[in-house]
């Protein structure tokens, strides 16, 4: 078969068909990879996110108790704290997190109709103070649950903004801001202790290993195309720049760099339960490299896409991390795939 | 629901006037390239599942949400309306209109019977039949929806074998076939329960009253395994077919092949041992090519799909794609899009042994197309 390429995304990664892990070798011990995985990451991920909404959350109180002279500098640090936390968890989409609309309810987007602010408005402006208990707040719409509601209210809707000018008053602004500090702060810790609590089975079976591994590609996935191709969009002149998740708070090149590091710890935990303590292996040297490589791309630019894109050679940086980390998804299906004993399969599964 | 003929027949009559499951004749499809094509699909990142339909140049120009997984969905003759099913054992189905404009109708499966994931119009485009299974009797049936009314059941029609699966209307007579695969599920399961006395059939029904016109199997050796579970129909009545295999996948035995109505057997078409492999026993769609000369049948399971000449069964190559499960007519003779479950398309000219990424727009590619994508003509 004869390939034409017609675009930058290589087609490389739709054609390749992980190969069963070698023949002979013994079957992977999915009860290991799972626990590890748990253990090394997904735990401790929730827990750091739960630390740092709540520092987070006090942060908030204390600004909106007596504002400093240095302004809204120290929620919007305890703000990009939070956020970092979240963005090394925000591919884990199976599991304790799907219950409850978890999800969706620390962060909801993209937000393709423009959904968090017109939510966030009308919540504001509502006149009933029972929306700010946590149980109320909990069956709010998802879109003013999470981050993007609260960034809104800390780098678009200044609280400096005097009352008249704004749709609600400074008091309930920072009420909507300390509850939804207060709410993402609950769901992690839930989610981390229901992860403490998850029973035997599901820690030994495959299908955990699958959600895992499927987490993990689909992470990359979404770096690569949602996070950095749609706001590229396909000429200089059509980029989008607010289609990039967090272009408010100018950190959307900060959240892949988290991504990253949530990634490869994920990746990390898979491949040193397989190694069984030995030494690693050249395609996990390969793969933790690339791993760094797109770090650093990432670390190199500006947080801010419009900032990298307004900038000399931007748009070829941009398009060279999104090759970098399309390369780590490739290898991790190529070789990881396969050692795993199991390949994505969402039609290779159906049986019909 | 009680169920014979003339009840059926006495409905048909009474809604068309005709007394016949297709009135009308069979419409070709219309010449010039296909440009839209509609499929299911699964969103990586929220979980829903919708149905899409998309341009040859990779834009997703509707989505409807599905109130879960689907499967197949049926073209609506004329183009300007479609109907996505839900996948086995469910019993959902959506209509909607390819260019917006009234709101979706969800309509049911009757109680005691599920969809089996496919549906196909009449060629007059008044009614919709669709794949069910009687949980209770164990056998399938086609359900007859009035697409004229909400897609209100009319009646039903048996499918003359168990697990019957795609439906295509034939070409000559208004004859519908029906691929029966033979597997016998429960109610609210896929659990298989008859693989030992398993017997598939590809069935053809008059579409006058639905009685059996023939019904063919392929022997009744290791063969009766094989579950014909996906078909198409070339403009010349043969059908093309493709089964799963509910034996040992490492016996690779040919999964693709044809039959001509009126013959006595179906063939399995020549197939390379190392291609045999590759299908790992599983094929997941069937389709021609535009000129209804090439047959196509993808395997998700081998992250391969394969090619052979209708005419004469002649193998032509395949296509790596992993995943890939979609197949369906491009826009020249020899030509296809194939879909995979990884959100990518795929334009391959089965003849040049040639393909091209069609490019998805970002934002749509966390998508996963689900097993069927068809061509909307134009």
């Amino acid at each position: 078969m004869t390939l034409t390429r017609c675009s930058e995304i290589s087609l490389a990664a739709a054609l390749v068909v992980a190969l069963p892990f070698a023949a002979g070798a013994a079957p992977p011990d999915h009860g290991a990879i799972n626990r590890a995985v748990v253990a090394q990451h997904v735990t401790p991920g929730y827990e750091r996110l739960a630390d740092r909404a709540e520092a987070l959350g006090n942060a908030l109180q204390s600004y909106c108790q007596d504002p400093p002279a240095d302004g809204l500098a120290a929620p919007r640090d305890a703000f990009h704290a939070a956020m970092d936390a979240w963005q090394r968890v925000q591919h884990l989409r199976h599991g304790a997190v799907e219950g409850n609309t978890r999800h969706p309810r620390v962060q909801f987007w993209p937000d393709k109709r423009g959904r968090v602010g017109g939510h966030l408005v009308q919540f504001l402006k509502r006149d009933d103070a029972e929306r700010f208990a946590p149980a109320e707040f909990a069956e709010e719409s998802v879109a003013v649950q999470g981050f993007p509601a609260l960034e809104i209210l800390l780098f678009a809707d200044d609280f400096s903004i005097p009352a008249e000018k704004a749709p609600a008053s400074r008091e309930t602004r920072c009420s909507a801001a300390e509850t939804i500090a207060a709410n993402i702060a609950a769901v992690a810790e839930e989610t981390a202790e229901d992860w403490n609590g998850v029973a035997e089975e599901t820690l030994d079976a495959k299908a955990t290993t699958r959600d895992f591994y499927t987490d993990l590609v689909t992470g990359l996935e979404a770096i690569g195309s949602l996070k950095l191709l749609a706001p590229l969009g396909e000429t200089p002149e059509r980029a989008r720049p607010r289609l990039a998740e967090s272009w408010r708070s100018a950190r959307s090149l900060a959240n892949v760099a988290a991504n990253l590091t949530g990634l490869e710890e994920l990746y990390g935990a898979m491949e040193q339960t397989l190694r069984k303590g030995s030494e690693m292996s050249p395609r996990e040297r390969l793969i933790r490299d690339q791993f760094e490589a797109a770090r650093q791309e990432a670390a190199r630019l500006e947080p801010s896409i419009a900032a990298t894109l307004a900038a000399d050679r931007g748009r070829v940086r941009i398009q060279s991390l999104i090759a970098t980390v399309h390369q780590i998804r490739d290898l991790i299906l190529q070789n990881l795939g396969g050692d795993l004993d199991m390949t994505l399969g969402f039609n290779a599964l159906d049986g019909d | 629901m009680a169920t014979d003929r003339r009840t059926f027949l006495g409905l048909a009559g009474a809604a068309a006037g005709v007394a016949a499951l297709l009135p009308g004749v069979a419409i070709a499809a219309p010449a010039g390239a296909p440009l839209r094509y509609v499929s299911s699909r699964h969103d990586q990142l929220t979980g829903e599942y919708s149905a899409a339909v998309v341009d040859a140049e990779g834009r997703v120009l509707r989505s409807v949400p599905l109130p879960d997984r689907g499967h197949s969905l049926a073209v609506r003759p004329g183009g300007r309306e479609v109907v996505a099913m839900a996948r086995r054992p469910d019993t959902f189905a959506v209509a909607f209109e390819i260019e917006g404009g009234q709101p979706p109708v969800e309509f049911s499966a009757a109680e005691g019977r599920h969809f089996c994931g496919h549906a196909v119009f009449s060629a007059d485009g008044g009614r919709l039949l669709a794949t069910e299974n009687d949980t209770e009797a164990g056998h399938g049936v086609l359900g007859i929806y009035d697409a004229a009314d909400g897609y209100r059941r009319l009646g039903e029609v048996p499918t003359a074998g168990i697990g019957p699966h795609q439906l295509l209307r034939g070409r000559t007579g208004g004859t519908l076939v029906v691929a029966n695969g033979g597997i016998l599920t429960a109610a609210h399961s896929r659990e298989k329960l008859n693989l030992d006395t398993m017997s598939p059939s590809l069935t053809y029904l008059s579409g006058a009253d639905g009685r059996v016109r023939q019904s063919v199997r392929l022997p009744a050796d290791r063969h009766h395994l094989l579950s014909i579970r996906h078909i198409d129909v070339a403009p010349d009545g043969a059908v093309a077919f493709g089964c799963q295999d509910q034996g040992a996948a490492e016996d690779a035995l040919p999964l693709v092949g044809c039959h001509r109505p009126g013959e006595p057997a179906p063939v399995l078409f020549d197939t390379p041992k190392s291609v045999r492999l590759a299908m790992k026993g599983y094929v997941g769609s069937v389709t021609l090519d535009p000129a209804g000369e090439v047959v196509g049948a993808s395997s998700p399971r081998g992250g391969v799909m394969a090619f052979w000449r209708l005419a004469d069964g002649h193998f032509l190559g395949t296509l790596e794609l992993a995943d890939g499960c979609g197949l369906a007519p491009g826009a020249a003779p020899g030509r296809f899009v194939a879909s995979s479950g990884r959100g990518s398309m795929v334009d391959y000219d089965a003849r040049a042994q040639r393909a091209v990424e069609i490019e998805i727009e970002p934002m749509e590619r966390m998508s996963q197309w689900d097993h069927h994508m068809l061509a909307v003509p134009t």
